[in-house]
């Protein structure tokens, strides 16, 4: 029975059956086991704890994917009292509010809305490098790979900013000390089409002029600045850069938010609430909108990838996570998870038609990888330089000061003089290897395990490939996140802005909350988002974004209802107090006094050491997370 | 919360703010309506200048160089943050005051006056105004909104005491003074069988008057009648022209336009058109405003046009002295002035704006013209914004409001059988509305990229640098050690640098759509009530 349950519910997170008027036997069955089984399971937890049913506790709800909080919706006029106590939030508020007035169907368009407006909001402050000549910041790196690309057109429909053009086959190899590009080839497509966008107008041509390599006469270099410190001036570029991130922002990311928020089975006012919940996380927000990146598209794509395989699309899903390792390198944390989830699917499948699935896989990966690849491919030369400046490696350990492993453990062993790069980045892969692969492993036997015993029951014959999911869908976010946690955390080459990474896939679990479970993802996922955000605060600052870090976390925290002191009992709500009492005091301390003369970087070390303990202790959490969860998707693939 | 997160941009008004805090803190009473270190003298009656006061204090407190007085165009950080939260502090009376009007509100019912409450809060007008502009309007209109409802529980010297406080706060809101004069005096004045009171008046005009003394007073005390004749001058500058430096959208910017139009057409056709008037309809919108063919409007008639149409009004009011209609009356007062005054501000626009939010749902009548008073007010008010990138913030702002707002309150209001006129006119209204969106696209995006404007090109800029740089070459003893001419070519990289932006053409032809657009909903909007006030 399990498992063309499984299929029905793709295995998510927080299904909600409809409220079915075909009244499939399937449902039927369900419904009628899941309900004595969730009577039973309150009736046990209200003695406990006062009636809140709102959150499984965090084992098993592999288990709760079944629960039809649909029903609790339904019984809820009579009880609503009880379970919203816990889980009310302005955000809820304001959904019933639309709700009861009749506005259910303008849900999508105001929470579009409102996530635009707040980022551009953010975006009226200052940026990277805002007026910091000669390298000024991401924004003209951005800037710069825009005008790079787009100066290979030639097109008398086209505006011609400056008398330069650099051939595709240059790109990467163009003025390395300036902003050389070294992200892969579809940030440079991309960059490609915005640079031609910005080459249709007059008025926008001159944004993407392309600086004069270093080698030329500096009174050319000069005249360049001068325009670029005119356009600085006048902020209609900014303008336009912010705007190309948001209407990114609002293709990929956006999109692939509310369809996962609809995939998972929520509608209407949950869907609002759990969408806006993500939407307006804060972390993403400060570092697209306001720092200036284009991060939205990368984490965009590797959404869409999930909600791919959620319709069993598996063969898009590797591509569209394709695109997103070819929009940014970074994505590259999550391959881990992602592999093991479709090599885990083969596996569940089993025999031949598993076999065929890796093969089609396998396929289309490196097929996308070479047509992403493929105006770099010949000659080699040209992919192997490439290569080399997407994955420096002759780069340090660590960069700047970023919260994680090395930088922690820096503050008492000076890790950098004792042994050389080459050892230490073999050090960071051998750590950064056992990190990840027990959940690869984990995730790989589970499926296995899942796989062959549905097919020892016989419900899961081998040319019956066409629908259902395995399990370890439902673990996926859990695994992304464990994956890119392990790499934020090991790995070798990290910036602080790579915490988005890891806080993708758990902020994307908070919805569960409106689904009526996982209360405890919910709760961490806010505690490590804060952190996150706080880890980013000396690059926020340096950016002149203060004031938005304040109003945007405050305001994030306030709408989705979030009190710390108010959460129940448990390690991660003393955990939450006491990290942010540390963090207020490290934001005090700062405020009020200048850190020691021999010691100038005190405040970002206390803060990056504070951050990487609370980081490693969600991934501790998360392991075990995954191991419950996945001991109970084996389990439930028993009967 | 949002609020705080625009305090990145500020306008003239924010200097003009510090200055006055700065008079106010740094010189002794008799000197505040005499400086003139800056050019944004003090120009709001006493009691403003007091709470100005008030504030330098604090403001000493968190940066003592807010107050100083030479200390022209400071806008450090704490400057910004200081006077920006003084602002959302003071707001907190406007919140008190629609709360209280909606927590005691008949009719509407509670729950709609919950929404307009609400979204009198988050009025795009006065997040344009207050939070990205910099005015104090939001704790203005929050004392007019307590003497309302004072005026709604009958506690009329209440009513009374915090209109003349008002007064002494921001002399604009005079244009509501009739409505409250006759309200008053009808209703507390007269009792039940028409005799009239004269100690009731006397009771009143003492309280007024006690008020206008705490306001006056000191200055009188301080310097004597000059300082009053000064503060006067101060206060109402005749010298100003018929439009402000641009146009607010009232019936003064139609007739504008309609008289360039002829001045163009005319000249085509050989018309002798005086110099003066040609030079005005040139030059777009700055300065004063000579018309060529048209009549020139003078001060005394615009103020006559506007008295007869308030006289009107108030002849209504005076024999059905009620709450709704004083309301009215109030409202119609301040959309008549906008649109008739002499040089009106844009801004006047919030001064009809908020009390005709509180009617909104009176009826279709009055649903309709607030539907597009708002929309053509909050738009007027769009371009004080001027930098791009806030431009999709309005936007989706005002959308947003909007369509929360109209959405819901159209549900509460009872729409009558339509008939035929009726019938046109609602899609008149609602393509109208619409226009607003082809405007905007207009403004936004399709004059700039008809006419400009054009940066100069960087290869223009390299050119002029490399010219520079040759000239710096022949002349010998510029060159430096390693050959270059930093001097030089870093006084040209600046000037290239200021210069990158050229002017395009026809400049002030989305301003002057904006307004006259603007201009037709408000008048419509002010006919329809005008019409449902004086027949329904």
């Amino acid at each position: 029975m399990g498992t063309p349950l499984n299929r029905q519910g793709g295995g998510g997170a927080f299904v909600v059956p409809k409220p079915s008027k075909t009244i499939d036997r399937r449902w039927a069955v369900l419904d009628a086991a899941a309900l004595a089984s969730r009577s039973a399971k309150s009736s046990r937890r209200s003695d406990r704890d006062g009636g809140d049913e709102s959150a499984s506790e965090s084992g098993a709800s592999a288990l709760s994917n079944f629960l039809p909080p649909g029903g609790r919706a339904k019984a809820a006029p009579g009880t609503t009292a009880t379970p919203r106590d816990l889980t009310s939030s302005p955000l809820r508020t304001w959904a019933r509010w639309m709700r009861n007035s009749g506005k259910s169907s303008w849900f999508i368009p105001v929470l579009v809305a409102v996530a635009l407006l707040v980022k551009f909001a953010v975006g009226l402050g200052g940026y990277s490098g805002l007026g910091a000549p000669p390298l000024r910041g991401d924004l003209e790196a951005q800037r710069h790979w825009l005008s790079l690309t787009s100066s290979s057109l030639k097109s008398t429909r086209l505006h011609q900013p400056s008398s330069y053009s650099v051939s595709y086959d240059r790109w990467y190899d163009h003025d390395r000390s300036y902003w050389g590009l070294d992200y892969p080839p579809l940030t440079a497509y991309h960059s490609l089409l915005l640079g031609a966008l910005a080459r249709l107008s007059s008025t926008t041509a001159p944004f993407v002029a392309l600086r004069p390599e270093s080698t030329s006469p500096a009174h050319h270099v000069s005249a360049w600045n001068a325009a670029m410190v005119g356009l600085e001036r006048a902020g209609a570029m900014k303008s336009w850069m912010r705007a190309s991130v948001v209407w990114g922002d609002l293709l990929v990311w956006i999109t692939a938010v509310v369809t996962f928020c609809r995939i998972r089975g929520l509608t209407g006012l949950s869907q609002a609430v759990a969408a806006l919940t993500v939407l307006l996380q804060p972390a993403l927000i400060l570092v697209d909108n306001g720092h200036f990146q284009y991060n939205s598209i990368m984490l965009g794509l590797t959404l869409w990838s999930v909600n791919l395989f959620h319709g069993g699309h598996d063969l898009l899903g590797a591509v569209a996570f394709v695109l997103s390792l070819g929009f940014k390198q970074m994505a590259l944390y999550y391959s881990p998870a992602i592999f093991a989830y479709l090599l885990g699917k083969c596996l569940w499948i089993g025999g031949r038609p598993g076999m065929a699935l890796l093969i089609r896989i396998g396929t289309a990966t490196v097929a996308s990888f070479a047509l992403l690849f493929a105006p770099f491919l010949f000659p080699p030369s040209l992919l192997l330089q490439a290569i080399n400046r997407i994955f420096p490696f002759a780069r340090g350990l660590f960069e700047d000061k970023v919260a994680n492993v090395w930088c922690a453990l820096n503050v008492a062993v000076k890790l950098r003089d004792l042994a050389s790069v080459g050892v230490l980045a073999k050090l960071a892969l051998f750590a950064t290897l056992c990190a990840v692969l027990p959940s690869v492993i984990g995730m790989l036997w589970v499926s296995h395990e899942a796989g062959r015993r549905s097919r020892a029951s016989g419900t899961n014959t081998p040319d019956d490939t066409s629908v259902g999911n395995p399990p370890t869908l439902a673990l996926l976010p859990h695994a992304l996140f464990v994956s890119a946690m392990a790499f934020f955390l090991f790995s070798f080459q990290v910036h602080e802005k790579s915490i988005l990474l890891p806080l993708m896939p758990l902020t994307i679990l908070m919805g569960g909350r409106e689904a009526g479970f996982g209360r405890l993802d919910w709760e961490w996922a806010v505690l490590l988002n804060n952190i996150g955000v706080f880890s980013m605060w000396p690059l926020l600052k340096r950016d002149g974004v203060g004031l938005q870090y304040i109003v945007v976390l405050a305001a994030w925290n306030a709408v989705i209802g979030y009190n710390p002191f108010k959460l129940r009992r448990s390690f991660v709500k003393y955990l939450s107090l006491a990290s942010y009492a540390v963090a207020f005091l490290i934001h005090a301390l700062e405020l009020v006094a200048a850190p020691p003369a021999h010691l100038p970087d005190l405040f970002v070390v206390l803060n990056l050491t504070v951050s990487a303990g609370v980081f490693a202790l969600g991934f501790l959490w998360a392991s075990k997370r995954l191991v419950q969860e996945g001991w109970a998707a084996v389990g439930n693939a028993q009967f | 919360m949002l609020k705080l997160t625009r305090s990145s941009s500020h306008s003239t008004d924010f200097e003009v703010h510090r200055n006055w805090l700065a008079i106010t803190y740094s010189l002794p009473l008799s000197q505040w309506y005499f400086d003139t270190t800056s050019e944004w003298t003090l120009d709001y009656p006493p009691f403003f200048a007091y709470f100005e006061r008030v504030l330098s204090v604090f403001a000493f407190i968190v940066d003592p160089k807010i107050v100083q007085l030479d200390n022209l165009g400071y806008d450090a950080w704490s400057a910004v943050a200081f006077q920006r939260t003084t602002v959302l502090v003071s707001e907190l009376v406007l919140a008190s005051a629609v709360f209280q009007w909606a927590r005691r509100s008949q009719k509407p019912d509670y729950p709609t006056a919950f929404i307009i409450a609400v979204s009198l809060l988050f009025h795009p007008g006065l997040m344009i105004v207050d939070h990205i502009h910099f005015q104090y309007n939001g704790f203005l209109l929050g004392i007019l909104l307590w003497s309302i409802v004072a005026a709604r529980e009958n506690n009329l010297y209440l009513c009374a005491a915090l209109f003349a406080t008002l007064l002494n706060f921001k002399h604009i809101f005079i244009y509501l003074a009739p409505p409250y004069f006759v309200f008053l005096l009808r209703r507390h004045c007269y009792n039940k069988s028409g005799a009239f009171q004269l100690d009731r008046l006397v009771e009143l005009g003492a309280i007024v008057l006690s008020i206008v003394a705490i306001s006056f007073g000191p200055f009188l005390l301080a310097g004597g009648p000059s300082q009053i004749v000064q503060i006067f001058t101060r206060l109402f500058p005749f010298q100003r022209g018929l439009n402000h430096a641009y146009w607010a959208a009232n019936v003064w910017a139609l007739v504008s336009a309609v008289d360039r139009v002829l001045v163009k057409y005319l000249v085509t056709r050989g018309w002798p058109i005086s110099a003066e008037a040609l030079s005005s309809a040139s030059r777009g919108l700055v300065g004063e405003t000579t018309f060529g063919v048209l009549p020139n409007i003078t001060p005394g008639l615009t103020f006559s046009i506007t008295l007869g149409f308030i006289l009107i009004f108030l002849a209504k009011l005076w024999f059905d002295p009620t709450y709704k209609r004083f309301l009215d009356s109030v409202v119609l007062s301040a959309m008549t002035s906008f649109l008739w005054g002499w040089h009106v501000h844009e801004k006047a626009v919030l001064l009809f704006l908020v009390p005709l939010s509180l009617t909104a749902v009176e009826d279709e009548d009055h649903l309709r013209a607030y539907i597009i008073a708002s929309a053509a007010g909050v738009y007027s008010l769009f371009p004080l914004l001027i930098k791009p990138i806030e431009t999709p913030i309005k936007i989706i702002f005002t959308v947003l409001w909007c369509s929360l707002v109209f959405g819901s309150l159209r549900k509460v209001v009872y729409r009558p059988n339509p008939s035929l006129i009726s019938f046109l006119v609602g899609y008149a209204e609602l393509a109208y509305l619409a226009g607003f969106f082809v405007l905007q696209f207009y403004v936004g995006f399709l004059h700039d990229a008809l006419f400009g404007p054009l940066y100069a090109m960087p290869d223009f800029a390299a050119q002029a640098v490399a010219a520079a740089g040759a000239q710096c070459v022949q002349n010998a003893t510029d060159v430096l050690a390693d050959g270059s001419c930093t001097g030089i070519v870093d006084a040209v990289v600046g000037e290239v640098a200021s210069n990158i932006l050229v002017e395009g053409k026809y400049e002030f032809l989305p301003l002057m759509l904006t307004s006259l657009y603007c201009a037709l909903g408000i008048v419509w909007a002010w006919l329809r009530l005008s019409w449902a006030y004086l027949v329904r």
